[in-house]
């Protein structure tokens, strides 16, 4: 299977999924007009990934400028990672926040307080 | 033929209010990049605080989708072919450490009641209330197909040091001016 990239812009963030690695990255700003655009294509990829069984995924998120629209979108894939870790795959998110920024970290936290599968929410030093 | 346009009145106004820039057109997501763009570069210069940068930007995110959104005042865009609200946004510092997101648009009398509503509604809720609606809104809201969630209002409530300020003016042909200011503070 390939890998699935998107490439990053102003407004959408770096999307890797890797089959053959058994990672997924999202990094960068996200704010487009229509997060269903972005989000949906990467679900339907998810849905392929998770079709073989017992899948581990790694997955690494960092995120900066975000709108609501996006953030409900992610809301909805943490909720269907869930499931897939439900149906016995193995999967752990790091999730990171600008060191020092207990907002974002906060807000990082409400996403995942209702998963049952391991994660990790860290600082990254700013740049 | 000289034109009336007095181009000293537009700037002395900016410059009486501290409006550090402002915008009325079609809010294109590409504007609302440029915009962004300037946000954070300008307060970057100014030694803001990350989370003061995200908060304002945030504001501005939310306020520009509304009007590219929900603006009675369209216009259609070659390419997307898709139309584009217009309005007009700006940021301002008005007092010392409060930053002021302003946003003016056009909707249609319907609309300005359901935002009034909604309006209404969000600043008289609690900070802890807020901060659980925005959360149920997240969690169990949908998203429709133009990806709206439902969310923003809350978002730009979130990020206001203040109730959300607002005005409806009725114009003449029955729609509706609907303006709204967004205070951010800047903390030390």
């Amino acid at each position: 299977m390939e890998n699935y990239i998107i490439t990053p812009t102003k407004y959408t963030p770096l999307i890797e999924l890797s089959f053959k690695d058994n990672f997924l990255r999202i990094t960068g700003d996200s704010y487009p007009e229509n997060a269903m655009d972005v989000y949906q294509p990467l679900i339907l990829q998810l849905e392929k990934y998770f079709a073989a069984p017992k899948q581990k995924l790694q997955i690494e998120l960092n995120l900066d400028f975000i709108s609501t629209s996006s953030k409900k979108i992610l809301t909805d894939i943490i909720t269907l990672l869930q499931n897939y870790y439900n149906a016995g795959h193995n999967i752990n998110i790091t999730w990171y926040y600008t060191d020092g920024d207990i907002e974002q970290k906060e807000q990082w936290e409400m996403f995942l307080e209702d998963v049952t599968f391991p994660y990790n929410i860290i600082p990254l030093p700013e740049d | 033929m000289s034109s009336k346009l007095n181009v000293y009145t537009i700037y002395s106004l900016m410059q009486d209010n501290q409006i550090q820039f402002s915008y009325k057109g079609p809010i294109t997501q590409e504007v609302l990049i440029t915009l962004g763009e300037t946000v954070k570069e300008k307060l970057n210069s100014e030694d803001c605080d990350t989370k003061v940068i995200r908060r304002i930007f945030s504001v501005l995110v939310e306020t520009a989708h509304n009007i590219l959104k929900y603006s009675s005042e369209k216009v259609y865009l070659d390419e997307t072919n898709k139309a584009t609200g217009i309005g007009l946004i700006g940021i301002g510092k008005t007092e010392p450490n409060m930053f002021i997101v302003f946003s003016g648009n056009i909707v249609s009398s319907a609309e300005a009641k359901a935002i009034e509503e909604r309006l209404l509604y969000i600043n008289n809720l609690s900070r802890e209330e807020l901060h659980k609606s925005y959360q149920q809104q997240l969690k169990q809201g949908t998203i429709t197909a133009d990806g709206s969630a439902g969310l923003g209002l809350y978002e730009v409530a979130r990020q206001s040091e203040r109730p959300m300020e607002y005005s409806f003016s009725p114009l003449e042909d029955g729609n509706v001016f609907f303006e709204l200011k967004i205070y951010v503070k800047v903390e030390a």
